[in-house]
């Protein structure tokens, strides 16, 4: 019973985490930037100069 | 006389019937509801075209003074119609002074605002668009703006038979609004008898809040939420105090609201703004619960990031000072599981809104 | 503007640790937000993406074809080539994908951002960033 209930729990857990954390497929492609491709993070803006 | 005294008989039976009937309404502070249909004012009845509409205006950025900024600014779908900050988002260069509460069965409320200024959502969609400090537009104007756009032109005489009006605009959003429900939660599925619809924790936190907790007291009906205003002596958030940007916020609501000192004034008077009545000092609405897990940070204030934070609040008692709550002793496995029954029981449906093309 | 600050910090504290890619939003409704798009792409064709990028901000909203030629000037830019580009409106079409790539993601203002593909819409302080690039860093790591 309590294994169930632990189980629960990290399903709970896991579920929340994705639902906040979703990650969106976004193609770099030719676009311009600043920085090392291979840096362990790539942040995509989508920008308005004005 | 035999026959006077007979008729005592359907005279008892009548009152032990009324008596009866009473207690099996139910109809004390905490009885909680599970979905059955969203309340829709007699005058602006719900239609595909007028939702499709206030979609349209709740995410069209025409709505904001400079054009950055749409309902949606800080009412994101993707975090559950809130921003995720402890402080709302604001117009360019200034401070807001509260959170931004989730949209989330918004419909239910009878008070609209953290202090309860409104009580219909056509009442409250234009004071966002007002607000110098949220999307700072002139009304005049905007009315303007959306008349010189045909596709807009077109669906306000489709939806209304006339002419685009701020009044118009705001039951368009209401409506829209009215659309964002948390349905088929497990606990809904619960109170309509499916045991298994929530788990060993979840079933033994529901107890805590409906016994041990007291949550009830307050978080109750469909909507959970008692839509009245309490004083718990929330702890101020520092980002508040000391900022003139956010003094000024709060002074220019103030103002308004003609709070007399208040160009004295230098902490959320809550509730207080409005009636003006001693009782309503620092005091605010009881928020729905639903969907909760996807809405911190907490409280008028966003003070609180984790719901660990919240339970340990109410369960201390509340704020320092304050009358409405007592310290309720929960032990640690007992948090766990109200934790878990807020996080599991109330989180419904994935709501999904496709964002709609603006004219 | 707003959010500029903030993102030039982190490209400052977390050097090496971030790239930042631009695609363009631009709004049409404002009067400058298409050209400036059309000036930054142009100095990218010239290798000077990031300085045009980052004067674009700084001057942010003197945005008029004057204003984008003097800033080609001060980038150090082949001013023709730059005002033919400027004129021929030449990066359109990338333009228009960028705006149909952000369609299709639901994004309803600027600046959007995605960060190892999690989302942040809208003005938001360093920390905010931060933490998030800080659990993307030891996810990493991992």
């Amino acid at each position: 019973m309590k294994k169930f209930f632990v189980l629960i729990i990290l399903f709970l857990a896991s579920s929340l985490s994705f639902a906040q954390d979703k990650r969106y497929e976004v193609p770099v492609g030719d676009s311009p930037g600043y920085g090392q491709a291979n840096a362990p993070v790539t942040m995509i803006e989508f920008i308005d100069y004005q | 006389m035999r026959r006077g005294r007979l008729s005592f008989l359907p005279f008892f039976a009548a009152v032990w019937a009324i008596i009866l009937f009473v207690l099996t309404l139910d109809v004390h502070a905490g009885h909680l509801e599970p979905f059955k249909s969203v309340p829709v004012p007699q005058n602006n009845p719900q239609t595909p075209e007028k939702i499709e509409l206030g979609k349209k205006l709740f995410f069209d950025r025409r709505l904001s003074g400079d054009g950055t900024m749409s309902c949606a600014s800080c009412h994101m779908p993707e975090l559950a119609f809130t921003d995720g900050q402890d402080i709302s988002l604001s117009y360019p260069t200034t401070k807001n002074w509260r959170n931004s509460p989730t949209l989330v069965n918004v419909a239910f409320y009878q008070y609209l605002f953290y202090d309860g200024r409104v009580k219909t959502l056509e009442d409250q969609a234009l004071f966002p668009l007002m607000s110098a400090f949220e999307m700072n537009k002139n009304l005049d104007y905007v009315e303007e703006q959306i008349r010189v756009v045909p596709e807009y032109v077109e669906a306000f005489k489709k939806v209304f038979g006339g002419e685009v009006t701020r009044e118009r605009i705001a039951m368009a959003i209401a409506a829209f609004e009215r659309t964002l429900l948390s349905l088929n939660s497990p606990l809904d599925r619960y109170l309509k008898g499916e045991k298994g619809a929530l788990s060993e924790g979840a079933k033994k936190g529901f107890e805590i809040f409906k016994g041990k907790g007291k949550c009830v007291d307050c978080h109750h009906g469909v909507n959970l939420s008692d839509d009245k205003f309490h004083a718990l002596e929330v702890p101020e958030n520092p980002v508040l105090l000391n900022d003139p940007r956010v003094t000024a916020t709060m002074r220019f609501v103030a103002k308004v609201y003609h709070y007399d000192d208040y160009k004295n004034l230098t902490e959320d008077p809550g509730r207080y703004l409005i009636t003006k009545d001693k009782k309503d000092w620092k005091a605010f609405r009881t928020p729905t619960l639903r969907e909760i897990s996807k809405t911190a940070p907490y409280m008028h204030n966003g003070i609180f990031k984790t719901l660990e934070e919240v339970i340990d609040f109410f369960d201390a008692g509340g704020g320092k000072g304050n009358r409405a709550l007592k310290p309720l002793g929960l032990s640690a496995e007992e948090k766990t599981d109200l934790k878990t029954f807020l996080i599991e029981a109330l989180a419904g449906e994935e709501i999904t809104v496709k964002y709609p093309e603006i004219p | 503007m707003g959010v500029g600050p903030a993102v030039d910090k982190l490209l400052k504290d977390y050097r090496g640790k971030i790239r930042l890619v631009v695609k363009m939003n631009p709004y049409k409704y404002r009067d400058f937000s298409h050209t400036a798009a059309e000036a930054a792409l142009a100095a990218s064709d010239q290798g000077k993406f990031w300085e045009m990028h980052q004067l674009l901000l700084k001057k942010s909203p003197q945005l008029d074809r004057n204003s984008l030629i003097k800033y080609a000037q001060e980038s150090g830019l082949d001013v023709k080539r730059f005002t033919e580009s400027l004129d021929a409106k030449k990066h359109a079409n990338t333009i228009e994908r960028d705006k149909q790539l952000a369609i299709s993601l639901d994004l309803y203002e600027t600046p959007v951002f995605f960060i190892n593909g999690r989302k942040v819409t809208g003005n938001r302080a360093y920390e905010y960033f931060k933490k998030i690039i800080d659990e993307e860093i030891k996810n990493e790591k991992r």
